[in-house]
């Protein structure tokens, strides 16, 4: 509606609303007007207890809807805690796993240093050698040592080197090891011999008055035990034998 | 009726409630009364009027003012007389002859502009014009509800509420163009 119309309707709107003014005046007045004749007529207590009543409903009503308010800003702000520790925890437990992972990386580190450490003391013990000849470098000697055995002396005598282990009672058990090609000579006259397998690797051993030798070979190194400890032992001491730098 | 308690939000709210019902509750029922002329029937006008006005309390600005008392009174008066139709078995509103209310509302704008603001004249129109027509143009005009919420408050179906404006505006009409020539 536009033009001579759109503010013909306007006009119209405002005519209906001063109408509608007037019609309210008038019937305040008349309500005004009608009081007195009002408070004659017998008003029944019915309506007033049912408005009470009503009212109580109306109290129940609000402080139902302020419960639920309540208990519905409360279970907003519980999902929000839940969800807050359901985080945290996640946090905590990802956390964990990655703690627990370096818990038992650390664990199993130390554990291997323990081992390591615990081993080597077992191993001194047992009189086995951890540092090998001072000075020497790149060189076999044998992990393992038979109780109460040390490092007792050492010599290098061309390309040959010999160790000599001890015990307490002053036995010796001597580990040599030379280039393929030395010449290593082992008395074998009266003595027992037969072959042995030292880590994969034939050899052979000799025993002669309760003096147990072991030759062998890998694929640079020949080696030679001697020691009055029974066969097994040296065999195990053999077979430990490990290249050092 | 838990749909209706639930209108009423606050405390303030329930109190202009209380406020209006215990200022004109003797209005209401001699109201109810005066159209029903039974006891019962008149109680039942005003609860059912109550819990209208719980619906809309946010049109009673303020419990004494008179838009207040024209609302209550508009509500109350309308709700007798549903009932009392009802009772009669009377039709709510004919809508017979409806075409012929429909007329061209723009074909006579001189008319109205010169006698706007003219309370007497305005008072004069009102008497001759029905209080049904008035009370809707109130209704529509001066307290801005909707088609429908008229329809609601007083208590008719929301077409019936459409013919009875159209013809409210056109009994006006007719009012002014008679008083023109005057």
């Amino acid at each position: 509606m536009s033009g001579k119309h759109g503010g013909f309707d306007q006009m119209l709107n405002s005519f209906y609303r001063q109408i509608g003014d007037q019609y309210v005046t008038d019937t305040a007045e008349s309500i005004e007007k009608m009081r007195e004749a009002a408070q004659e007529i017998e008003y029944p207590k019915e309506l007033d207890d049912w408005f009470k009543a009503y009212m109580k409903q109306l109290v129940r009503a609000e402080r139902k809807q302020q419960s639920q308010l309540y208990w519905k800003k409360q279970s907003r702000r519980l999902a929000l805690v839940f969800l807050l520790v359901l985080l945290g925890c996640s946090i905590v437990t990802f956390g964990v796993e990655a703690n627990r992972n370096k818990f038992f990386d650390f664990v199993t580190e130390v554990t291997e240093k323990y081992t390591t450490f615990d081993f080597d003391q077992e191993e001194q013990k047992q009189g086995n050698v951890i540092d090998g000849p001072h000075g020497w470098s790149y060189y076999f000697m044998p992990t393992y040592l038979p109780e109460g055995y040390v490092l007792g002396d050492s010599k290098v005598e061309g390309s040959i080197r010999v160790m000599r282990f001890l015990n307490k009672q002053k036995q010796a058990l001597d580990f040599t090891q030379a280039p393929i090609g030395a010449d290593l000579v082992i008395d074998t006259e009266n003595a027992q011999i037969e072959e042995v397998n030292i880590n994969d690797q034939l050899g052979s051993y000799v025993i002669y008055k309760k003096k147990v030798s072991i030759l062998w070979k890998n694929e640079s190194t020949v080696f030679v035990i001697h020691g009055y400890l029974p066969l097994s032992e040296m065999i195990k001491v053999a077979e430990s034998t490990q290249f050092h730098k | 009726m838990l749909a209706f308690l639930m209108v009423i939000e606050d405390q303030q709210t329930r109190h202009k409630l209380e406020t209006i019902y215990l200022t004109y509750h003797r209005e209401m029922y001699a109201i109810a009364y005066g159209i029903l002329n039974h006891v019962q029937d008149a109680q039942d006008v005003v609860q059912s009027s109550i819990i209208k006005m719980a619906k809309y309390i946010d049109a009673f600005s303020d419990p004494h003012c008179n838009k207040t008392r024209a609302l209550f009174v508009t509500i109350i008066r309308n709700t007798a007389i549903n009932i009392y139709r009802h009772k009669k078995n009377h039709p709510a509103t004919p809508i017979d002859h409806l075409a012929e209310d429909f007329e061209d509302e723009h074909d006579s704008v001189e008319q109205y502009v010169i006698r706007i603001g003219d309370v007497a004249w305005l008072k004069e129109k009102m008497a001759a014009l029905k209080v049904e027509y008035a009370e809707i143009l109130a209704l529509k005009y001066s307290y801005d509800f909707t088609d429908s919420e008229i329809a609601e408050l007083l208590s008719i179906e929301p077409g019936n509420m459409r013919i009875r404006l159209h013809r409210a505006k056109a009994a006006l009409r007719k009012l002014v163009g008679e008083g023109r020539d005057v």
